[in-house]
């Protein structure tokens, strides 16, 4: 019995989306087109780049809640870069720079100055989408991906058929699984969630780990606006806007604690499925957008009960 | 660290103020502010999302008739946040402004704000949506049912022998989701209009912004492969659809999207021969004609009509 339930323990989100996938294709088997599938992995990449760093946060028992801006502050200054003549390797580079600095500045007043990170990461996002009109104007930028042959290939570019954004998605997954699970860096995220002083005094480097999870967040979330940027071929100063909700709910429906410590990347991975899934499948049933909210809503319930049961 | 932070603090206060008031004097130019009515007065202009670019059109048009006209025009940015609005009301009537022209975010939060401003008896003109309270000088808005239906006569126009339609929605529940949908629905839905020779194949929601238009759009081609028209209610979702048809490659299934709003990445996608057209919302018209009541009324009191239906006009100019 108790090997089963830890079967489940391990499997219960798997569970939850496989139940999901066969509902959709028995009403409407073009869901498992390899069209579609190919697109329902596009449409989570954006989602499961953030959700990936949000994790790490998660795992130190901090929240980040600037991902969203930051998505929109990188993503308007890589559209004004490449609209004001910038190569667009040079400006993606430096962007994704940038999105490792925003994160940084988080980290250091969370570790150094031992501020709260939901006040810290909650002032942040304001500032940074406040920078983001005051250089935009308000105004989008347009037509980003015409003269960008390498912006345009990191939505519309694929290898051997498969979408860059879900090759960017599944290789980011793998290099920060290795992070979390086999360095002593990962190691450390664990410890600190589960309980930072004694972190502390078996010498493992809290305020320099828990500065890096943020510069991992903000330098997701910086990838996550190339893409977007990409997709749509334009800048949007409110990209980004309550995308940190989404990453918080895919994390934690991936089975990872909100108060730190416990949780695994796989589980995120998972998670980031079960909402895209959620979202395409719900149009391709062609559930009305009134049901649509309420059975999202139900479904992270859901997953969050089935959790929780099964830790207990 | 907590004085640095108090200096810091008290720096940016300085210099902000200092910006404000170098843009108050670029907008005055040294004219004084203080008299009441006519000109030289003060316009409060409150916009509700200054984000959506096709808005800069109405709040450049108020101030271009507002400066012909020998106003100030103070703007206020709402941010598409129904709750500052009234506080940026309240601001306005402590600068002691002649006249609001407001572009409500939605229909009742700064009503109690306005109540005050009226009881000034200082003339509130409500600009693309209303506010539920008596005392508006006047209510000017694009005519969205009609709208719709003049996007669904275009359509049937175009394409005689009928087709499949996709229908993509903004945010459900506000006030131009139901009346251009409506309008559009009444022509075409053969539910509703017996001699419509077209089928709905599927709606949608874009939530009047790119990013979600253009991921229910790949849902709908991965769904559909017999879509002849995409109607999307406003031009933002439309260009998210012609990029999902781009991204998925189906360029050459003709599909004809349809927008709504005359923004200007409407008009760059059918110069490009990727959007068909655009309904027009004759956005400097209803700006200018906002001004022009609330200077007629200050100058000798006349009062316009109380609800101003505005019409569109089908570009599909190349």
């Amino acid at each position: 019995m108790k090997k089963i339930g830890s079967l489940y323990d391990k499997y219960g989100t798997i569970v939850v989306l496989l139940v999901l996938v066969l509902i959709v294709t028995s009403i409407n088997p073009k869901f498992m087109t390899m069209y579609n599938i190919l697109n329902v992995f596009r449409q989570v990449s954006i989602n499961g780049l953030i959700a990936f760093g949000m994790t790490f946060v998660i795992l130190t028992a901090g929240i980040d809640l600037s991902v969203g801006a930051i998505l929109g502050l990188t993503g308007m200054i890589l559209g004004l870069m490449i609209t004001s003549g910038t190569p667009d390797f040079i400006a993606i580079v430096a962007v994704l720079l940038m999105g490792a600095l925003l994160g940084l500045f988080n980290g250091v007043l969370i570790s150094k100055i031992k501020l709260q990170a939901f006040i810290v990461t909650l002032a942040t996002m304001t500032a940074f989408r406040g920078i983001t009109m005051i250089i935009s104007d308000g105004i989008p930028a347009m037509n980003v991906t015409s003269n960008a042959p390498i912006l345009d290939f990191f939505s519309q570019g694929s290898v051997l058929g498969i979408p860059f954004p879900m090759i960017l998605f599944i290789a980011s997954f793998l290099i920060l699984l290795v992070l979390l699970q086999n360095t002593s860096f990962g190691r450390g995220v664990y410890a600190i969630g589960g309980n930072e002083e004694v972190a502390r005094l078996s010498s493992i480097p809290t305020d320099r780990i828990k500065t890096m999870v943020y510069v991992i967040s903000g330098f997701m979330s910086s990838l996550a606006g190339v893409i977007l940027t990409s997709r749509l071929s334009s800048s949007q100063p409110t990209a980004g806007m309550t995308f940190e909700l989404d990453a918080i709910a895919a994390v934690v429906i991936g089975g990872t604690s909100l108060l730190g410590g416990r949780g695994r990347l796989f589980g995120t991975f998972i998670g980031v499925l079960i909402i895209g899934v959620l979202n395409n499948g719900l149009n391709i049933i062609g559930v009305s957008a009134f049901y649509q909210q309420f059975i999202k809503g139900v479904v992270i319930l859901l997953a969050v009960i089935l959790d929780r049961k099964n830790s207990q | 660290m907590k004085r640095i932070s108090l200096f810091v603090l008290a720096l940016l206060l300085i210099v902000l103020s200092a910006c404000g008031s170098g843009n108050d004097k670029g907008d005055n130019e040294g004219e004084a502010t203080n008299d009441d009515g006519g000109n030289g007065g003060t316009i409060a202009l409150l916009m509700a999302d200054l984000g959506n670019p096709f808005f800069h059109v109405l709040s450049d048009a108020v101030e271009e008739q507002g400066k012909e006209l020998g106003y100030e025009v103070l703007v206020y940015d709402g941010q598409n946040d129904a709750s500052k609005q009234p506080s940026q009301v309240e601001d306005a009537l402590q600068q002691g402004v002649d006249a609001i022209i407001i572009n409500p975010a939605d229909e009742s939060s700064t009503a109690n704000a306005l109540k005050d401003a009226i009881a000034q008896d200082i003339p509130v003109v409500t600009v693309d949506r209303e506010v539920d309270i008596e005392g508006i000088l006047s209510y000017l808005v694009t005519d969205n049912t009609k709208g719709g239906e003049l996007v669904g006569k275009w359509l049937e126009e175009k394409m005689p022998e009928g087709g499949k339609v996709i229908h993509m929605e903004g945010i459900i529940g506000t006030a131009p989701q139901r009346e251009r949908g409506g309008g559009f629905l009444s022509v075409i839905d053969p539910a509703q209009n017996s001699d419509s020779k077209f089928t709905i194949l599927d709606t949608a929601v874009g939530e009047f912004s790119m990013a979600p238009a253009e991921a229910a759009m790949s849902d709908m081609l991965s769904k559909h492969d017999d879509i002849d028209v995409v109607f999307a209610q406003n031009d933002t979702m439309a260009v998210g659809v012609v990029r999902a048809i781009e991204t998925a490659g189906r360029e050459d299934d003709g599909i004809l999207v349809l927008g709504f709003d005359g923004a200007k990445e409407a008009y760059d996608l059918i110069d490009e021969g990727k959007m068909a057209a655009t309904a027009v919302q004759d956005f400097e018209f209803i700006g200018a004609e906002a001004v022009n009541y609330v200077d007629t009324y200050l100058k000798d009191g006349t009062k316009p009509e109380e609800e101003v239906l505005v019409d569109v006009f089908m570009s599909d100019e190349k």
